[in-house]
């Protein structure tokens, strides 16, 4: 068996005093899709947010091995370079800095990273256009600040629309779904479904069936008190919409 | 020697460079008089708490001579030519014709005009924060007086060039505006070193109905000392929109002060100051609101790096008489490190009923959140922290209307950002 993209082992993980995270073992082999669901506060998006190096967060046990490297040792930067994609819950709106310049910025990082020669001009407007397109967001998009006065669904959008021209190795959507309609769920979904591949991996933290309707995953995870309570397969996201997370919870106590 | 006797003396040994056509005797005496009474601010005046102004304690006042060699200091100095505008070079306050364009084209945009009697007059007072307007007067080599009537495109370059000894620069701009007229005034303060201190002075009237787009750019050395004053007046309905972008200087203070004089009278300010090291900038602005229906729009930045200090105070006053006033502040601060600091100071005097007023002040580190987001993305850590800062200040370089010198503009900011390279591409 090769080694899994991700593999995560006994992930122990505090903010201050609480641990939010108490004990997490999770692999993610290359070409998969995995969900992470799980009640209100049960550590989704803590997971996310020490993935992708968020500060704040204190590692207190365990490792995660991302390309069999070890993740934690990198700074957020260097993971992002290393083909590692957080999809924010919230997108950050920042003024000032446009669309397009970001989307160089991270290509470059990216490309240098890799050896490779910076993006020509040309050739990135093309990628993203093409990209844009496919997440049915307007050029306009691209001259304004990086989501200033985005609508929920065009920040979702957005980072969809990072992902596509980053092409990572691994991206953690967190609750990318959430706040979409209908329409818009079918774009971001689309848009997931477009970078599935081989050598790929797709965590989707969510609470919601209704975003694997259209991005079916490979494995789901029940993530409740900082645990991973139960795994199984695309049928497990199915009942956990039929019942919930009660009767998983009073098991798991 | 001691302020006063410092001043005297060295008037007295410059004298034979002081003319009458710079600035009369009689108003240099004058001026010379009152700053020797007012002497150096103390540290306990309130209108210079923030100011850096211990180079004075042991500079020389005396006007630098005309350095002997230009041609090999200014070619690094002078910024590329702007498509349309008729430049101007001043080198340690002193008209460069060699470097100027002809004699016709400066008279067609108006300069060495006569000025209107009205003026002096017309001009706000000189009060206590702006007496080095006064040390302007004394020691003015020359004056460049501009008046029109149409529409003009000029650009002035102050540029102070070191000396064998230490010596003072004083340019000494005068612009009057004839009712209706249209102009775009593009000033630079460049140059400078340790040795000399630039003392500039800017003094502008606005006729009725008359637009000035003034855009003042300091990038002095790093190490350079700026005293500047700024004062206008405006007739009614005249529109000023004025870009105060101080990017150099070791120490620097500009003192603004604005009389809306006329009804209708417009204002719209923006300012930015970026500093590093432990360097210290210090803005004063003063709007007076004297006409009806009179309206003032500022949007002040400053972003102070390592020991850096930078203060900015926005003072608005609405006279009884000045109904319908409408004045709007917005002063934001960033600080990139422990050792830096900022002082925004938006102040307020009302003094009738009828007004519109808001007013705003907020000064913070970088944006954790935003950080992150970037180095989420992969963007190198100093990139991303250079980059919230240029995004800091980006509302004040989008007002920059003319696209050729806003290009220039970003690109002495990020130079002096000091990260050129990866911030280019913003452009």
């Amino acid at each position: 068996m090769t080694t899994p993209l991700l593999s995560i082992r006994d992930l122990r993980v505090r903010i201050g005093d609480r641990e939010v995270l108490q004990g997490i073992n999770l692999d993610v082999p290359a070409g998969q899709v995995h969900a992470i669901m799980g009640p209100n506060g049960s550590g989704k998006s803590s997971l996310s947010h020490v993935l992708a190096g968020k500060p704040g967060y204190t590692v207190t046990g365990g490792s995660v091995l991302f390309k069999g490297q070890d993740l934690l040792a990198l700074p957020a930067e260097e993971r992002a370079r290393e083909g590692m994609f957080l999809g924010f819950q919230y997108p950050v709106e920042i003024p000032g800095v446009n669309n397009a310049y970001l989307l160089r910025a991270a290509l470059n990082a990216a490309r240098r990273h890799r050896s490779e020669p910076e993006v020509d001009a040309f050739d990135f407007l093309a990628l993203v256009k093409s990209r844009m397109q496919l997440m049915r967001m307007d050029e306009s998009f691209l001259s304004r600040g990086v989501n200033e006065g985005f609508s929920g669904g065009e920040k979702k959008r957005n980072e969809i629309l990072q992902m596509l021209v980053l092409e990572p190795s691994l991206a953690v959507l967190d609750e990318t779904d959430s706040g979409l309609d209908i329409d818009a769920l079918k774009v971001v979904a689309a848009g997931i479904q477009t970078l599935r591949a081989p050598d790929r991996a797709i965590v989707l933290v969510t609470h919601y069936q209704r975003l694997l309707d259209h991005v079916a995953p490979d494995q789901v995870h029940v993530l409740a008190r900082g645990r991973i309570i139960k795994s199984g397969g695309p049928e497990l996201a199915l009942e956990l919409e039929r019942r919930g997370y009660d009767w998983l919870l009073d098991d798991a106590a | 020697m001691n302020f006063a006797q410092r001043l005297q003396h060295d008037h007295a040994a410059a004298l034979s460079l002081l003319s009458d056509a710079a600035v009369p005797s009689a108003a240099r005496h004058a001026a010379l008089a009152r700053l020797t009474e007012l002497g150096l601010p103390g540290l306990r005046d309130d209108d210079f708490r923030y100011a850096n102004l211990r180079p004075l304690s042991r500079a020389s006042f005396a006007p630098a001579p005309e350095p002997a060699e230009l041609a090999s200091q200014l070619a690094a100095l002078l910024p590329a030519r702007l498509d349309g505008y008729t430049r101007c070079v001043l080198v340690n306050g002193r008209l460069a014709t060699a470097y100027s364009d002809s004699a016709a084209a400066l008279a067609a945009a108006g300069v060495g005009a006569t000025l209107n009697d009205s003026f002096e007059a017309s001009l706000p007072d000189i009060g206590p924060a702006e007496r080095f307007d006064l040390l302007n007067q004394a020691f003015a080599t020359d004056c460049l007086r501009i008046s029109s009537a149409g529409a003009v495109r000029l650009e002035v370059l102050c540029i102070s060039l070191a000396g064998a000894t230490d010596a003072a620069s004083y340019p000494r701009l005068q612009v009057q505006l004839q009712p209706g007229a249209d102009m775009t005034l593009i000033e630079r303060h460049l140059g400078g070193n340790a040795s000399g201190i630039t003392v500039s002075t800017c003094n502008v009237q606005l006729g009725r109905d008359a637009q000035l787009q003034h855009y003042r750019l300091q990038d002095l050395s790093l190490d350079a000392t700026w005293l500047d004053t700024l004062r206008a007046t405006l007739d009614a309905n005249a529109h000023y929109r004025l870009s105060l972008l101080a990017l150099g200087g070791g120490a620097a203070r500009s003192s603004v002060r604005v009389r809306l004089a006329g009804q209708g009278a417009r204002l719209m300010l923006n300012g930015a100051s970026l500093a590093d090291g432990k360097r210290v900038l210090d803005t004063v602005i003063r709007v007076e609101h004297e006409g009806r229906d009179t309206r003032s729009d500022q949007l002040l930045r400053a972003v102070a790096n390592e020991q850096s200090g930078i203060s900015m105070t926005s003072r608005v006053e609405v006279s009884a008489v000045a109904g319908g006033a409408d004045s709007r502040q917005s002063l934001k601060g960033l600080i990139t490190a422990k050792g830096a600091e900022i002082n925004l100071r938006p102040q307020l005097e009302i003094l009738t009923d009828e007004v519109t007023a808001s007013h705003g002040a907020t000064t913070g580190a970088l944006d954790e959140n935003m950080l992150f987001y970037l180095l989420s993305r992969g963007l190198e850590a100093d990139t991303a922290r250079k980059l919230l800062e240029w995004a800091f200040i980006a509302d004040v370089m989008s007002r920059i209307e003319m696209p050729a010198l806003r290009r220039q503009v970003e690109m002495a900011t990020v130079t002096r950002m000091g990260n050129a390279a990866a911030l280019e591409s913003l452009l």
